[in-house]
């Protein structure tokens, strides 16, 4: 027999405020229940909390119709309901907080290729393109790679390493930088010669950054043909499968899994619900041990490799700066800090 | 007395002249926003870590940041409860009811819009109130005993029938539970260790608001986007994410229903007077109140704009209100006024009935920094709205990490107890379950944040009266001993006679 998840969650609370009632009634300190004024308000409360909680498990499932047919609801007590609200009410008993299910496939198209996974595109074809300074460069090239270089320095001065490999560091992207912001200022039809407004102070930068962050050329200009990778774009989340259908013609490739039918089916409910508990639970557990720092990241970062199927430089970004957030704003702005972690001395109160 | 006035409002409008208080109040309201829209943290961890910064300010100068603060506090929480279903602060728990169904609409921008607006006409109200009433406030204050707290309480108890949609003794039982989870720990009047299942420590001090906020809300909502994947909003051709103009469709909405936010405004600013119930329980009182007297009631906890209006005017307004005794009588409103007063203290001004005599300056720099700093958040987020709609567009899959750590590192600070974060995880598995299981959540919340002051303010009256239970209902020859709580229990059996009554013709009807 297959078991209501009403059932089990009504008889969980049954069980609860039934150690309540009887903690009131026999509890106490010296097991004869809590003093008179200290019981009052609990048995009121409790006992019929206990008598409807019973009725809403039974009534709901087993209850012969005769018995269900005095079970009231809203639309007898609230004065003043006119009639088509009460038609309205009696169609919608969607409970408050709870979403619509929506029938529709939820597609999240990743686009093919290089566009795939972006920021590991731009890196890569920024080395490979170390000092390459013809053609043109898409914004999320030059942007990813910008991102990619600041990211590992602020890694550097972060971890504390000496000035050597800060140095090391600065030299091996100098170049690729460079070269990357010369085929972006291709890309917007413009020479690359304007690369070295960046030492005009203050003025130069902002007009290097507008022109870097504007939208290439469309189509061919005289640093030949556009970057951007043929990359699937839905106005909406919920294609039809004529458009689906378009799409693969392009040679579009998308994420299957989040398509297949029975994505948003009964019985996978209870797994992808077990499954997130898994992972909070873990989180927990990690964080009072190992403490917040250590377990920021890596939950961060293994939730969206793992559970979430994102891209490495997805991955790596959010968890990047979720963690800089969260290390500025709770580690160094409030005195006491974050929970440092069982194991690193952080004091956990008896329960 | 009016020269005086005068005087001190044009010292305090004077200050806002120089750059650097205008800084202190842009400074104030951003840091407001960022800790508002944190799960967890809010007002009060806002005001005690900027403390140290202001020390050898001018008291008036640095009022102007603590108001930026406190101004941007409220909106700032709007933000992610409407965006993310998380309430940033306690006050903002209400606004998920609306709020974020409208995001998953595909309306966050004109939730945004909403709130932005609400937000800052609800609290020009306050500020207006608090003006007019310096004079009348004591006798607010004083009318209130716990008898009348009771019946207040029982009040918005009672408005949980009236709340819960659907299944009616399924609604009545999550109430039950919320109460009885309020009742864990030490009673607040007979001192009795209750509900402790054998624990040593933790529950002894209850369960907190926010870990349970927190959870019931933001982790239950992420069990939800988990089963459900994509994005929190599916529609993204339905509305027009065209930038101010959606902001500024929400923002008519407030000037359409008019009375709700007056009705909402007003809410707030006497629960705000109110010393102890504090801000938590005024946007609930106020949202069920606006539900029960609209004519649209069937819409709400669907992504109605008055929902919003209810929550937002109501916690933006009752700051205004709460200024009022703290600044008169030294009585803190909420839990911010109580950090306010302290910081009045460090400062070297006693607060009290001389205050507003030899520290008018400070006063007015008070309230217009209220003023400003709701007018700059509003802006902000008129502004704003489209890029923070943007994000119920992208993929849960990403968000689930996010908010996850965001709301354990909330969680954490707040007290430092590493159980709380366990007790937010565990909030989270109720919250997803009552949904999932068709309990009505907004009762269970109502129960637990009323069920303690019911219960304080019952025995409290108890102990004035002796033991004597008809200490509501006395009377004096012909007039009854305790007015306000003699009314309102008679409104409290009207509404009840009223509800049966019309059921029993529907009855008549229907056979």
């Amino acid at each position: 027999m297959r078991v209501k998840g009403t059932v089990v969650f009504g008889l969980i609370l049954l069980a609860f405020i039934g150690a309540m009632v009887y903690m009131t009634l026999f509890g106490g300190e010296d097991g004869e229940g809590y003093p008179p004024r200290a019981r009052l308000v609990p048995l009121i409360i409790g006992l019929p909390t206990l008598a409807l909680l019973l009725y809403a498990i039974i009534g709901e499932q087993w209850l012969p119709s005769i018995i269900r047919r005095f079970d009231v609801s809203i639309t007898d007590f609230a004065p003043g309901l006119e009639d088509e609200e009460l038609a309205a009410l009696t169609a919608d008993s969607t409970p408050v907080g709870e979403a619509k299910e929506t029938e529709d496939a939820v597609a999240v198209l990743t686009p093919v290729g290089e566009a795939k996974e972006p920021f590991l595109g731009a890196i890569s074809s920024g080395f490979r393109k170390y000092v390459d300074f013809r053609g043109r460069a898409s914004r999320s090239e030059y942007w990813y790679w910008a991102i990619f270089v600041f990211a590992s320095t602020e890694i550097i001065k972060f971890t504390g390493a000496s000035n050597l490999v800060y140095l090391v560091v600065g030299f091996v992207t100098v170049l690729p930088t460079l070269a990357v912001g010369v085929r972006r200022l291709h890309d917007t039809d413009r020479s690359g010669w304007w690369i070295l407004l960046m030492f005009v102070p203050v003025v130069g930068s902002i007009v290097l950054f507008i022109w870097l962050v504007r939208k290439g050329a469309t189509g061919e200009n005289r640093f030949i043909a556009e970057p951007m990778a043929k990359v699937a774009r839905l106005d909406t989340q919920s294609p039809t499968k004529n458009q689906l259908e378009r799409l693969a013609e392009e040679g579009a490739e998308f994420d299957q899994e989040n398509l297949a039918p029975g994505h948003h089916g009964e019985a996978s409910e209870a797994k992808r619900v077990l499954s997130l508990l898994g992972w909070m639970v873990g989180f927990v557990i990690s964080i009072i041990f190992f403490g917040f720092f250590i377990c920021v990241p890596l939950f961060t970062f293994f939730f969206l490799k793992v559970a979430a199927k994102a891209s490495w430089g997805t991955s790596i970004l959010v968890t990047f700066f979720l963690f800089d957030f969260v290390w500025v704003l709770f580690g160094q702005y409030f005195p006491a800090g974050l929970f440092a972690g069982w194991l690193f001395d952080g004091f956990v109160p008896p329960l | 007395m009016f020269a005086e006035t005068f005087v001190d409002l044009s010292k305090a409008l004077s200050l806002l002249g120089e750059w650097q208080v205008v800084l202190l109040l842009i400074l104030g309201t951003v840091i407001g926003l960022v800790f508002g829209a944190m799960p967890g943290i809010g007002a009060i961890q806002a005001m005690v870590l900027a403390l140290p910064f202001t020390f050898g300010m001018d008291p008036a100068r640095a009022m102007f940041f603590f108001t930026g603060i406190m101004g941007a506090v409220a909106f700032g929480g709007s933000i992610s409860a409407i965006l993310f279903n998380i309430p940033g602060t306690a006050v903002n728990a209400a606004t998920c009811f609306d709020g974020h169904p409208m995001a998953r609409k595909g309306e966050a921008g004109r939730a945004l819009g909403i709130s932005a607006t609400a937000s800052g006409l609800g609290a020009i109200f306050g500020i207006m109130v608090l003006v007019l009433l310096i004079p009348a406030v004591r006798m607010i204050v004083m009318a209130f005993g716990p008898p009348e707290f009771f019946m207040l309480i029982l009040f918005g108890l009672m408005m949980v029938t009236f709340a819960t949609r659907g299944n009616m003794l399924k609604g009545l039982a999550a109430a039950g539970v919320g109460i009885m989870i309020s009742l864990i720990g030490f009673g607040e009047v007979t001192a009795v260790l209750r509900f402790d299942f054998g624990s040593r420590n933790y529950l002894w001090d209850g369960i907190l608001l926010v870990p349970f906020l927190i959870g019931i809300f933001a982790f239950g909502e992420l069990i939800h986007y988990a089963v459900r994947g994509g994005s929190i909003a599916n529609k993204m051709d339905s509305g027009a994410i065209g930038g101010v103009r959606e902001a500024l469709s929400g923002a008519r909405e407030v000037f359409r229903y008019k009375m709700c936010f007056l009705r909402s405004s007003v809410i707030g600013v006497v629960i705000g007077i109110l010393p102890g119930i504090g801000g938590a329980v005024s946007n609930f009182v106020s949202y069920v109140i606006a539900m029960q007297t609209s004519p649209h009631r069937a819409l709400f906890g669907t992504g109605h704009p008055e929902g919003v209006i209810a929550s937002e005017a109501a916690n933006d307004s009752k700051d205004g209100g709460a200024l009022l005794p703290t600044v008169a009588f030294a009585i803190p409103g909420s839990a911010e006024m109580a950090v306010l007063l302290g910081i009045f203290i460090l400062f070297g001004m006693a607060p009290g009935p001389f205050f507003i005599r030899e520290h008018g300056d400070v006063l007015w720099a008070l309230i217009l920094g209220l003023l400003f700093s709701n007018l700059l958040t509003s802006t902000f987020g008129l502004l704003g709205a489209r890029w923070l709609a943007k994000l119920t567009f992208v993929n849960v899959r990403y968000l689930i990490p996010v908010i996850f750590t965001l709301g354990m590192a909330g969680t954490y600070v707040l007290r430092e107890n590493v159980w709380d974060v366990a007790v937010a995880v565990m909030g989270g598995v109720l919250g997803w379950s009552l949904v999932r299981f068709g309990f009505p959540m907004l009762p269970l919340i109502i129960g637990y944040i009323l069920g303690r002051l019911a219960e304080k303010a019952f025995l409290q009256s108890l102990q004035m009266s002796f033991g004597d239970y008809f200490v509501f209902v006395r009377f004096q020859g012909i007039f009854p001993e305790r007015p306000i709580s003699f009314i309102l229990l008679v409104l409290l059996v009207a509404i009840f006679l009223f509800a049966v009554l019309k059921k029993g013709k529907k009855r008549a009807a229907a056979a």
